[in-house]
């Protein structure tokens, strides 16, 4: 197997939900389908967007969040934002 | 090396369905009695005469025993089983093939779910531990991912695309209030839907299938015993069911406007039951409509529609009970909400009021085949199951 890195990758976004019904520290969850520059896909949340105008096409860059915590252990991984 | 199907080799003699709704007041094993009894009496048949159990549900209980302690089923073989929200179908398929290969003279497809008891309004599903690292959503997020792929796709608008997804909900409502064995027997302004509460932008919750309790049933024999029971038997044409690779998350060539394995196993289907043109020779279909833009694209994946048309057939009616191939005559998914191990086999208890001219204010103009699609997991990541139907053989 060989490792690829997609972190300072740039994607854009295939498809995407804005789930109103999912537990969130951040509600509405966003989550897109983010297909990479040169290949790849992957679905994760988005951070720091406005859930209105996402849209497909559009362009998102990766950053390390916090994704989750329980019982104050805090799991990080990666979310998607729109290109700065 | 293709599946080559078991066309008008088994026959359904006999089959139940409890009504679908909250049922506070029974447990699983009412409703498997109740459905069980009902098939049993449609059939002319007596717990005796059933010499083997394929039982359906992914979340009601376990192993065998979950039926047969209920039915005191005198030590003969009950197998459970679980193909997520195509558990039902898959138990009806096991059945068929258990007669058709001559290892039973009389088996039983039943499936039930018990939904509304764990407090809980949707799917509770147990999941493997993980490394907490994939994304969490929701059904109705998950295959919201449709509709904004499909709208772009085809060119509307998402005012456009909305009041495609609502008459989709509008005409399965509409169907459902000629049903009295529906969660919900009311129409509902179409409105009232376009406007209900978002879930998962575009969907509203009236987007959203029903959550009921429920269980149906049915008896299958081989096709050449079928007239020592009934009169008027249900011809099983095809039986096709696929699971994909779930390329769909990872791959960018798969583009959430289809799903592959219902285009596959409707493929396999279609080949079994010798149809070339599901358009023409479908007379009605029961499909996967857990919520609007599914509806929407199974239409497309089954060939009822070319691609990217399936919206303007909805516009027009084209599926409207009245219309040229009725789909969720019974009011399907929305109108019954979705008992996992009973849907595949509620869809099938349709084709069996419809093909045998039972089905009352909802009934079809003279039908021949049916079809009923049932679909397991989220877009580009599922299982599907594809049966054809008739009402006579050959």
């Amino acid at each position: 197997m060989e490792p690829y890195a997609f972190a300072d990758r740039t994607g854009r976004i295939a498809t995407y939900a804005v789930d109103r019904l999912a537990y969130s520290l951040n509600p509405p969850t966003v989550n897109a389908v983010v297909d990479y520059e040169g290949g790849g896909r992957f679905l994760c949340e988005m951070t720091d967007c406005e859930p209105d105008r996402v849209a497909i096409g559009d362009e998102v860059e990766m950053t390390f969040r916090r994704l989750f915590t329980a019982d104050g252990v805090h799991n990080y991984f990666w979310k998607a934002r729109p290109k700065r | 090396m293709a599946s080559r199907g078991i066309r008008d080799r088994v026959a359904i003699i006999g089959m139940g369905c409890t009504k679908f709704g909250e049922h506070w007041d029974k447990g699983a094993e009412d409703l498997l009695v109740d459905a069980a009894y009902q098939a049993y009496e449609s059939a002319g048949l007596g717990p005796d005469d059933v010499d083997a159990y394929w039982l359906g549900t992914m979340g009601s209980g376990i192993s065998g025993l979950t039926l047969s302690e209920p039915l005191k089923i005198q030590y003969k073989p009950v197998t459970r089983v679980e193909n997520m929200c195509a558990t039902g179908s898959e138990a009806l398929r096991q059945a068929c093939y258990a007669v058709a290969c001559g290892a039973f003279d009389v088996a039983m497809a039943i499936g039930v779910e018990k939904l509304k008891d764990s407090g809980f309004s949707g799917l509770v599903i147990t999941n493997p531990p993980n490394d907490g690292t994939p994304a969490s959503m929701t059904p109705p997020a998950l295959f919201s991912l449709l509709a904004p792929a499909y709208f772009k796709k085809y060119g509307l608008d998402p005012d456009k695309g909305k009041d495609v997804l609502s008459r989709i909900a509008w005409k399965n409502h509409r169907n459902g209030a000629r049903n009295p064995k529906a969660q919900f027997q009311k129409e509902v302004p179409i409105e009232t839907i376009k406007n209900s509460p978002k879930i998962a932008d575009p969907l509203g919750i009236m987007d959203c299938s029903g959550v009921s309790d429920g269980s149906a049933a049915a008896i299958v024999v081989r096709a050449e015993d079928a007239h020592k029971y009934c009169k008027n038997p249900l011809y099983i044409k095809a039986l096709s069911f696929v699971a994909g690779p779930a390329e769909g998350p990872l791959s960018q060539e798969y583009d959430f406007t289809s799903f592959p394995e219902v285009v596959a196993s409707a493929r396999d289907a279609y080949a079994q039951a010798g149809i070339t043109n599901a358009r023409e020779q479908i007379s009605l279909a029961e499909v996967h409509d857990c919520f609007t833009p599914t509806e929407l694209v199974l239409c497309e994946d089954l060939g009822f529609s070319p691609r990217g048309t399936a919206w303007q057939d909805v516009m027009e009616g084209f599926f409207d009970l009245d219309g040229r191939l009725p789909v969720n005559p019974d009011g399907g998914l929305k109108s019954f909400g979705h008992p996992i191990g009973a849907s595949g086999l509620r869809m099938m208890y349709e084709m069996w009021l419809q093909l045998r001219g039972e089905a009352g204010q909802r009934q079809v103009k003279d039908p021949k085949l049916g079809l009923t699609h049932n679909l397991g997991g989220q877009p580009g990541r599922c299982v599907s199951f594809v049966s054809v139907v008739g009402n006579s053989a050959g």
